[in-house]
């Protein structure tokens, strides 16, 4: 093999970042060139293209489905003065000023962007600031407004969330229907429209269902496959009543309405599950409903997509339920609900977390006909700020009072001290992005993609990762020249079906990494297998199949020699002189049961680079309370595959 | 803008307000037991406090907790304007960012807007070429060298890889397995520049077309390249671009309102500015 012969010639490690210069042709330290040598290693064969016709996806395309602005009541309320236009062209790209007046620009523009804000009071604070006059006309609004220009601001905002969070909000509030509601949702489309660009950009029309009753938060982002014309046959569905409702059965009727309506396709994406208290994966009952066909099959049909990782905590698997997974404890947030009012017990966690879901639904498969749970993984970032930055050197917050200050490194972001949940501002992570194999940069395309689940989450990181599936994958394909060309002909991508299994046949998949061009270097790749096993209960296990450094991968399928660590703290740094840019690897499952349901799916894992935190420290010489995480692993799960006995 | 009614606004003199009240309780403080100043809940504020109460503990409150929350309130406004009145809130960071954050919001959302004409959107065009521009195009194949990072380990695979390819190899089948595409055709040169990263691309445009050239390092590693077309940006016509200037010069004008608020407020001002006292600390 050609690869075999090369690797003669070099060796290892150190990356190579600027142009070499050209060398003279066939001048070479290793003597001239043998052509019978060469014949060997290099065979011939007749070209044809295997370019031509190709219809597949090339490269992901990564953007942020879950973004506030001013918008949202409560960002506006805190602070923040950037728009949805503002939002989009900082995705773009473009340098903007932040809402605390800081100069700030993404390393390299993302290739889409949902404004997701919320839909109850969307666009309030505008209006109200710009006193708005059927805001004025209500006793509630005048009053905000009198106390916000009265310098009483933060009264007004903690007045206005609290009576949002006890469903007391007055008349006049904006609710669907209202002029100033309306004003909101057209400027929310018209912002999408002015910056969405086919091929170039694709700005979606989007707003977020915060069912949150209780401090359980059941949100979901709703994005539309449509443009602005469709879009505004309708307004967005609230969880106020009596317009809204804060059950997720009664935002699945809304989208089946709206297709109806417009047109449009809609999806929704759920996120936080960490902060549901048991709620977000149900396996019994919701809203005082035992779980049944019609609520599995509505749910698999709106909800394709989970948002895994995010700024307040990344909710792919928890230590308690995957005692034997090392990596499962990242920027985990499992104190108690969104508001803190009621503490965390372990028996909630199983209901939580994608991992024991994505099992969970299997059960429910095998019981209902339907998997509610069979649902592709997306990262985002939930920020409150107009801007989708979660890169660990270029960190903007969660808020606009998050933005980078030496303060924020010591604040608190949750205190209920009468449960005693508190979450620091630190705790809050720098993540994540959303990656889709979409064919092109449409709205179409796009969607699509995510409605097949061809798609994967990342904690910020741009990492490329490729993962099919299928009976017949081989070592050999790993040296394929194009794994993708390979995938797509012997397999399915992530987030699809194996399919029917050939007697006598075990699953295979063909899975490969490329760091992010600017990124750390790739520890391991493992892939994570959940089943149902013959006595009904979900089992998990997980394999590496793929490590750098030419570590071992023992019987057992684990590699328990960690990949190092480079990182310097006090400087922020750190050397890709371990791990490797690129893996790849055809695993087979060895313990595969054609009777049991099961799925698969990767995760990629980065070698350790300092964590936002650090490079506060670094930039502000401050000091990080005891306890602070300042280094860590960024990563990447990809959607399922699934596998059904027939 | 409409400056008069931004300077009619209660907001701007709320720093004023605070500035009278310490000139006058200085003034006053001398003159104790002259008139008093009137500290007065009115019931609509005291039904405000009521119904945060309920809200909050979800009860209503008693006579004896409505009395505790108006004696609070009266300690709150006694606190506040006295606090006011010493200055207090003048240095503070916070208080007065919000408020600078609610008056621009103001000062943005005031701003009257017109639809550009034709000409505007020419000239913005014409002014502003470089941000409409095409981004330039590539057409190219590439191997990603299965060596190491020294310029050395580099050539000598290029070299290699080179020979084999003039020797009739099938340049697909050398180099190293890679989800890098191989082939990449007529692709915008800024998402090369992410994919391989900027060095890389900005490497591309200098290449001979047609042939094998390297090696070309990236965050990956050193590749061969073979360059089959470089397309450079162009200035589109406004037609293709009307929605984008459109878009971009409303944006600026939004931005100028902002800034001509400020250059017009300015000018009831006398700003003085004094020298640093240690001029060479930023220097160090």
């Amino acid at each position: 093999m050609v690869s075999a012969l090369l690797r003669s010639v070099g060796v290892i490690a150190v990356i190579a970042c600027m142009p070499l210069p050209a060398l003279a042709a066939e001048q070479t330290d290793t003597g001239t060139a043998d052509k019978a040598t060469l014949g060997k290693v290099f065979p011939s064969k007749p070209g044809y293209s295997p370019y031509a016709g190709r219809t597949f996806p090339t490269m992901p395309l990564f953007g942020d489905t879950h973004l506030h602005t001013a918008y949202s009541m409560d960002a506006g309320a805190f602070g923040a003065r950037l728009t949805p236009r503002d939002a989009y062209r900082f995705a773009r790209g473009e340098a903007l000023t932040s809402n605390t007046g800081q100069p700030v620009k993404l390393s390299r523009p993302l290739d889409f962007l949902v404004v997701a804000d919320h839909s109850d009071g969307m666009g309030f604070f505008p209006q109200l600031m710009a006193g708005d006059p059927a805001l004025l006309a209500t006793p509630q609004g005048r009053k905000w407004y009198d106390e916000i220009r009265g310098g009483k601001g933060a009264d007004a905002a903690m007045d206005i969330i609290v009576s949002f969070s006890n469903g007391k909000l007055p008349n006049g509030f904006p609710t669907p229907g209202s002029t100033a509601y309306r004003n909101a949702w057209q400027e929310t489309i018209k912002a999408a429209e002015a910056y969405n660009e086919a091929g170039r950009f694709t700005a979606f029309i989007g707003y977020e269902w915060t069912s949150n009753t209780g401090g359980n938060n059941l949100h979901r982002n709703v994005v539309f496959r449509g443009n602005g014309a469709q879009a505004i046959l309708v307004e967005p569905f609230t969880t106020m009543p009596p317009l809204g409702s804060d059950n997720p059965t009664d935002l699945w009727k809304w989208m089946a309405a709206t297709e109806r309506k417009t047109g449009s396709e809609v999806l929704a994406i759920a996120h936080n599950g960490n902060l549901s208290n048991g709620r977000m994966f149900p396996m019994i009952e919701a809203f005082g409903k035992k779980l049944d066909r019609e609520y599995v099959e509505t749910r698999a049909r709106w909800e394709r997509l989970y948002e895994v990782t995010q700024t307040k905590g990344t909710g792919e698997a928890h230590p308690f339920l995957s005692p034997n997974d090392e990596f499962a404890n990242f920027e985990i947030w499992d104190k108690g609900n969104l508001d803190g009012s009621v503490a965390k017990t372990k028996d909630m966690l199983e209901f939580e977390y994608a991992r024991s879901a994505l099992m969970n639904g299997l059960k429910l498969e095998a019981e209902l006909g339907t998997n509610p749970y069979k649902f592709g993984l997306v990262g985002s970032t939930d920020a409150h700020t107009g801007l989708a930055a979660v890169e660990e050197d270029n960190f903007f917050g969660k808020t606009a009072p998050q933005e980078p200050s030496p303060e924020r490194l010591t604040k608190v972001f949750i205190d209920n001290p009468k449960t005693g949940v508190k979450v620091m501002d630190w705790e809050v992570g720098a993540a994540g992005y959303a990656a889709v194999w979409a064919t092109e940069n449409t709205r179409e395309a796009i969607f699509d993609a995510m409605k097949r689940r061809e798609t994967y989450a990342t904690t910020g990181s741009r990492m490329i990762v490729r993962f099919f599936g299928g009976w017949d994958f081989t070592p050999g394909d790993a040296n394929h020249r194009m794994p993708a060309s390979i995938g797509y002909a012997k397999g399915v991508p992530m987030g699809a079906d194996l399919g029917n299994v050939p007697s006598g046949k075990s699953p295979t998949f063909l899975v490969a990494a490329l760091k992010d061009a600017i990124g750390g270097n790739l520890d391991r790749i493992q892939i994570i297998k959940g089943w149902v096993d013959k006595d009904g209960k979900a089992q998990e296990r997980i394999y590496d199949v793929a490590v750098s450094g030419g570590r071992k991968i023992e019987a057992d399928g684990r590699c328990r020699t960690p990949v190092g660590n480079t990182v310097d703290v006090a400087n922020a740094t750190w050397t890709n002189t371990i791990g490797a840019p690129e893996l790849i690897s055809v695993w087979k499952d060895p313990e595969f049961d054609a009777r049991q349901r099961a799925l698969y799916y990767a995760r990629v894992i980065e070698i350790p680079t300092p964590r936002w935190t650090a490079y506060d420290v670094a930039r502000f010489g401050n000091k990080p309370l005891p306890g602070t995480t300042m280094v860590l692993q960024e990563r990447a799960y990809t959607a399922p595959i699934w596998y059904s006995p027939g | 803008m409409h400056l008069n009614t931004i300077l009619k606004e209660p907001l701007l003199h709320f720093l004023l307000i605070g500035v009278a009240l310490f000139a006058f309780i200085a003034w006053h403080g001398a003159r104790s037991g002259a008139d008093k100043a009137d500290i007065v809940v009115t019931s609509a504020q005291i039904e405000f406090l009521a119904a945060n109460y309920a809200k909050a503990w979800g009860h209503p409150p008693t006579q004896d907790e409505v009395r505790s929350l108006i004696e609070d309130r009266v300690q709150e406004e006694i606190a506040v304007r006295e606090a006011m009145a010493a200055g207090l809130d003048r240095d503070d960071t916070i208080i007065r960012r919000r408020l600078r954050q609610k008056f621009e919001v103001m000062a943005e959302e005031q701003d009257a807007r017109e639809a550009p004409t034709e000409a505007n959107l020419s000239g913005y065009l014409a002014a502003h070429a470089d941000r409409f521009t095409a981004p330039a195009t590539v057409s190219f194949e590439q191997i990603v060298l299965d060596v190491g990072g020294t310029a050395t380990d580099g050539e000598r695979a290029a070299a290699l890889a080179k020979t084999a390819i003039r020797q009739g190899h099938d340049p697909a089948k050398l180099g190293r397995v890679s989800i890098l595409p191989s082939r990449v055709d007529s692709t915008r040169l800024d998402l090369i520049a992410r994919e391989f990263g900027t060095a890389f691309a900005e490497y591309l445009p200098k290449l001979p077309t047609n042939e094998w050239t390297g090696p070309i390092g990236s965050a990956f590693g050193a590749h061969l390249v073979r360059m089959i077309a470089y397309v450079p940006g162009a200035v589109p016509r406004l037609e293709t671009v009307r929605a984008a200037v459109a878009r971009e010069w409303e944006n600026e004008r939004r931005v100028a309102a902002r800034t001509e608020s400020y250059r017009k407020l300015r000018e009831r001002y006398n700003v003085v500015i004094e020298a640093r006292q240690r001029p060479s600390a930023a220097a160090q």
